[in-house]
């Protein structure tokens, strides 16, 4: 019997989001029969493959150069298909940049994840103006 | 941007383990101006919705239910509501509730007030709410 290690097919993120959706379904069928560590179990489940996502959206972005936490990422389904943000899960509000303009500690609308990671690294000039 | 108000009872109910805001199926409800919530509803029962006709499913994606150096953060997807079909009945109220518990059923968690010109949104025409991104919809710290 082999003792070699086989390591899991990395999923690509339509797989992740298929995934965080089956899983979902899966915890909310039993969510109001099952016992608390059989919900539990579901749940980590689900939280295992949202971390995985938003870790993979926000793959080679720089942490946050205000509060050094890791950038993570979101992916929206707009009316003009998948768009994508990547930002900081801490700070939060506007700050007023070098520029004079308020800003927000993140990048949206990206056509690819790694559009997202590069305006989120080249840092606040190419970051999220808030509305007003 | 619309506000984003709290109900009152959200806090107890997240307290004592009655929503799992990271697995369950959260879901927007609509209100007209004549039906606003007030920080003391509780549960989904409480409110008059409008009619669904012609709208798009209500369910929202949850990206992310985590805390980071102590600050949780609830980070959820854009939701666009599209009318198909027709027009959708005119709403101001967007309520956002817990539609997976079912003692008590449908917990509610807060609302946006879109102002008092309320929306319609006639057919094909898109409404995108936004969420905030991953600055969240509520945080705990």
């Amino acid at each position: 019997m082999s003792n070699e290690l086989v390591a899991s097919p990395r999923l690509d993120i339509n797989d992740l989001v298929t995934a965080i959706s089956d899983a979902r379904a899966a915890y909310q069928a039993v969510a109001n029969t099952a016992s608390a560590p059989e919900k539990y179990e579901l749940s980590q489940k689900v939280k295992a493959l949202q971390t995985e996502l938003r870790e993979r959206l926000a793959e080679g972005a720089n942490p946050c150069p205000r509060c050094d936490s890791p950038a993570v990422g979101v992916i929206h389904e707009t009316e003009h298909g998948r768009r994508y943000e990547v930002g900081c899960p801490v700070c939060s509000g506007a700050f007023v940049h070098k520029d004079g303009t308020k800003r927000l500690t993140r990048v949206k609308d990206a056509l690819m994840p790694k559009h997202a990671v590069e305006a989120w690294n080249a840092g606040p000039d190419f970051w999220m103006v808030p509305k007003k | 941007m619309a506000t984003f108000n709290k109900f009152q009872s959200f806090v107890e109910y997240l307290a004592e383990g009655v929503m799992n805001l990271g697995s369950d199926q959260l879901t927007v409800a609509l209100t007209a101006s004549a039906n606003a919530p007030v920080a003391t509803n509780t549960v989904l029962a409480n409110l008059t919705e409008v009619s669904y006709t012609n709208l798009s499913s209500r369910n929202i994606s949850t990206s992310s239910s985590s805390q980071t150096s102590g600050t949780y953060r609830l980070i959820l997807t854009d939701l666009v509501l599209t009318a198909s079909g027709g027009p959708v009945a005119t709403f101001r109220y967007v309520v956002i509730y817990d539609n997976t518990p079912t003692s008590p059923a449908d917990p509610l968690i807060g609302w946006y007030d879109y102002g008092a010109s309320s929306l319609t949104l006639a057919d094909g025409e898109t409404l995108t709410i936004n969420f905030d991104g991953t600055n969240g919809l509520l945080s705990l710290a």
